[in-house]
């Protein structure tokens, strides 16, 4: 009797320890996948803010150069406004742990920026042929102004010589016969 | 009067003078002059958008006002990052002999995009809560900027000269450098100190 009693106990106590295991083994694991699915997240968040920075930097500089040009580029400053907005919101997000929401501002961002690059490169290259084709026109007329004001000046240099010299003669002193 | 070599000389110089008067059009598009000294702006006002009126004893749970401003005065767009940061009297600033910027990590950023000559300005609304009155200490637990929460954690002394306990909050100016490929301090921070008054 005493025996069967203690088997059964043996029994309960290797039944309690596996259970035990069971439950550490699951809560340990859980809390390895929460971490490291959080730690996915983080990833993911950090690598979107860092494409969305170099989207954000390249379109900055295609635009600044598009705007040095001369082009017109009031439209594509209020697009990288609002993607710098949404960036630094990202950032923000992101150093509160808000990994989430900072995947999706910082892939709202990129896909803001998306085309500011080629619209600026196009704006810059509108903005240079302009002004080529104005410095073009400016020189023709300078240079047309500059042929006739050389020739004008031939002729201006001859009449205003002998004007000179008519004047310097009639300044000559007459000899009168005594 | 004149002699015919002066007459000459003073013809060809006014001929001259034309001829560059014609040129000038053209010039002007070829030749770009260089402009004044180049710098950014940054200032913090209080309510009112004046130098005056910043919001000095803190109550945990109300919230305040003041305003960042930017300038742009360096020749073209530039991109630059507003870093807001709280320290508490101890902690390091912005080295302005060195200049560089303040250790602390940033708490709010605002990222502008501004042409030459232009100005941007923006309100901050900040609230502190969790301030913990402990003695002669004061511990501010967590700060509110624009709606968003951030854990500081920062305790502070009691000060006997102000008589209070004394928080900075303090906006960097960073710069985006092109040639870097990256954001570098400009050298330039703005603050106010405020007492949290529990």
């Amino acid at each position: 009797m005493k025996g069967s009693v203690r088997r059964q106990l043996t029994k309960m106590k290797t039944c309690l320890f596996i259970l035990c295991l069971v439950v550490v083994c699951s809560f340990l694991s859980s809390v390895s996948c929460v971490y490291g699915e959080e730690l996915e997240e983080q990833e993911a968040a950090f690598s979107a803010i860092v494409d969305a920075e170099g989207e954000v930097a390249e379109a900055h500089l295609a635009v600044a150069s598009a705007e040095q040009a001369g082009g017109n580029v009031s439209l594509l400053r209020i697009k990288l406004g609002d993607a710098g907005g949404l960036l630094a919101e990202a950032n923000v997000a992101f150093r509160v742990g808000n990994y989430d929401n900072a995947t999706i501002l910082a892939e709202e961002c990129t896909n803001l920026v998306d085309g500011i690059f080629e619209a600026a490169s196009s704006l810059k290259l509108e903005a240079e042929s302009e002004k080529l084709s104005r410095l073009f026109l400016t020189a023709s007329y300078s240079s047309v102004g500059l042929g006739l004001l050389f020739v004008a000046g031939l002729f201006g240099w001859r009449f205003l010589k002998r004007r000179y010299v008519k004047r310097v003669l009639g300044m000559k002193p007459e000899v009168i016969d005594s | 009067m004149m002699s015919i070599r002066d007459f000459k000389f003073l013809y060809a110089t006014s001929i001259v003078f034309i001829g560059l008067i014609i040129l000038s059009p053209t010039l002007a598009i070829v030749i770009s002059f260089p402009g004044g000294e180049r710098f950014s702006e940054l200032w913090v006002l209080g309510e009112g958008h004046m130098a005056e009126g910043y919001p000095v004893q803190v109550k945990a749970q109300e919230t305040y006002r003041v305003y960042v401003g930017i300038g742009n005065h360096m020749g073209g767009l530039e991109y630059y990052r507003v870093y807001v940061k709280f320290r508490n009297g101890s902690e390091p600033l912005p080295d302005s002999r060195n200049g560089t910027p303040s250790p602390l990590p940033p708490l709010f950023e605002y990222r502008v995009f501004l042409s030459d000559g232009e100005c941007w300005e923006r309100e901050v609304v900040f609230s502190l809560s969790g301030v913990f009155l402990e003695g002669n200490s004061c511990r501010v637990e967590c700060l509110k900027v624009d709606g968003c929460s951030f854990l500081v954690n920062k305790t502070v002394e009691w000060n006997r000269e102000s008589s209070g306990f004394y928080y900075q909050f303090f906006f960097e100016l960073w710069r985006y450098n092109s040639p870097f490929g990256d954001f570098q301090y400009h050298k330039r921070f703005v603050d106010f100190w405020v007492n949290a008054t529990g």
